[in-house]
């Protein structure tokens, strides 16, 4: 996102009392006073966000307000809180936000940006070494591996971008068939609720769009272990269409499953 | 008749192979198969089960907790007399978290490139016992043989211990 020619970028200064969740964690959020100085003030959540948040490792969050117009980013404001408490990508694709501002009866609305760490590119060049460096290891279901720990990583750090860039590598297929199964059940196989929609959508597509038999099946094996039973629309489409009779069968243990917890839930 | 339990890795190299790769000729395999039957020194593990397959869920169990995670196990179920007759078996104590199962452990020795064609073979000429288990059903199994009191966790994975002992 490009700032507006009427913004003015306050950054924040970090230090003081005031307390703000982020990322899991708690870390201290005070404008500094420079701030008060001047309405654009170059500072970060560089250093202490990298304490706090093990997914972000160069943060770097600009906020645009009108001009002269001072901010205080820690109030108690819900909204914030809440979008913050998310990844970057969430955060670039809001445009406007209430932020209530020093003198509390003269609140303002105030625009921000992410400055991601990463842009696209960079995160499709990291997510193609990483299955590049998967021609090398050995894939063994249940057992931790580089790649394995790579693509959770990037998915937790780069969220929809390294999901959408996996994605790619798979679909236009740049990586062998069998690493790309495996990668697909990495997807699906995680603790973290963190891009769980991002990620079941995206096993849908490869499941509904490869033309690998090898890679549907591990789109399957990615759905079963997210065990959403959103999917079993999707599920069902492939199963109609799918010529493998014995990839067919697998799907079917899925869609099995995935109405079971739908039932129980 | 008894089985031999082995975990294959992945079944899809073995029934959606020439879905997958047009070249693979009518009774070939393709040579992936031999991943998910690696050897240590010409030598590979396995499990022996119960003819009513009445111990098979305490084997995955225990085999499931020896990983890092809860992940798929595809296997197959060989018959002990057609392994026997072509193998040579030797039973020695296993490293699980489950005492007896440890007794059911058995390795196929002596295995040549050869050999381990021909077993490449009877594990595809037994594919009407080649099982997959996603991740969910082997949590289950795992669990129950946790309540049953079977599993030590103090001697798995633990990530593993979370999932399967809380």
């Amino acid at each position: 996102m490009i700032p507006s020619r009427e913004s003015t970028n306050i950054d924040l200064t970090l230090g003081g009392d005031e307390r703000s969740r982020l990322f899991d964690r708690e870390w201290i959020v005070k404008p500094g006073p420079d701030i008060l100085a001047e309405s654009s003030v170059q500072e970060s959540l560089r250093n202490e966000a990298v304490e706090a948040s093990r997914t972000i490792d160069r943060p770097s969050v600009t906020f645009i307000t009108d001009s002269n117009v001072l901010l205080q980013f820690f109030e108690r404001d819900e909204k914030l809180i809440r979008l913050l408490n998310t990844t970057f990508d969430e955060i670039l694709q809001s445009k406007r936000l209430y932020v209530p501002s020093n003198d509390l009866e003269s609140s303002t609305s105030a625009q921000f940006v992410a400055i991601d760490p990463r842009t696209s590119r960079e995160v499709e060049i990291e997510v193609t070494q990483l299955f590049s460096l998967a021609t090398f290891i050995d894939l063994e279901p249940g057992m931790t591996n580089e790649f394995s720990d790579g693509l959770e990583e990037a998915i937790e750090r780069y969220g929809e971008k390294a999901l959408r860039a996996i994605e790619d590598v798979i679909l236009s297929k740049k990586t062998n068939t069998a690493i790309a199964m495996e990668a697909l059940q990495c997807i699906g196989h995680t603790e973290s609720r963190k891009w769980h929609d991002e990620r079941r959508k995206m096993l849908e597509r490869c499941l509904l769009e490869s033309p690998s038999a090898w890679v549907r099946d591990g789109a399957g094996l990615g759905i079963a272990s997210l065990d959403n039973p959103e999917s079993i629309i999707a599920l069902k489409r492939a199963i109609r269409k799918e010529d493998s009779i014995a990839l067919k069968d697998d799907l079917t243990m899925v869609l099995n499953q995935l109405q079971d917890t739908l039932l129980e839930s | 008749m008894c089985y031999v339990f082995r975990e294959i890795r992945n079944k899809s190299w073995w029934d959606k192979s020439h879905d997958e790769l047009p070249w693979l000729k009518s009774g070939e395999l393709v040579a992936d198969v031999f991943k998910g039957l690696l050897t240590k020194k010409g030598s590979f593990s396995t499990y022996l089960i119960d003819e009513d397959k009445s111990n098979l869920n305490r084997v995955l169990a225990a085999y499931a907790c020896t990983r890092d995670s809860i992940q798929r196990v595809d296997y197959v179920l060989i018959p002990l007399d057609i392994v026997v007759c072509a193998f040579r078996v030797i039973c020695i104590p296993g490293d699980t978290a489950d005492d007896l199962v440890n007794n059911w452990h058995c390795d196929v020795v002596e295995l040549t490139s050869q050999r381990l064609e021909y077993f490449a073979q009877l594990v595809n000429d037994h594919r009407d016992l080649m099982v997959r288990l996603y991740p969910k059903q082997v949590e289950k199994i795992a669990r129950q043989s946790y309540i049953q009191r079977n599993i030590d966790c103090e001697r798995i994975n633990p990530k593993l211990k979370s999932k399967i002992c809380d």
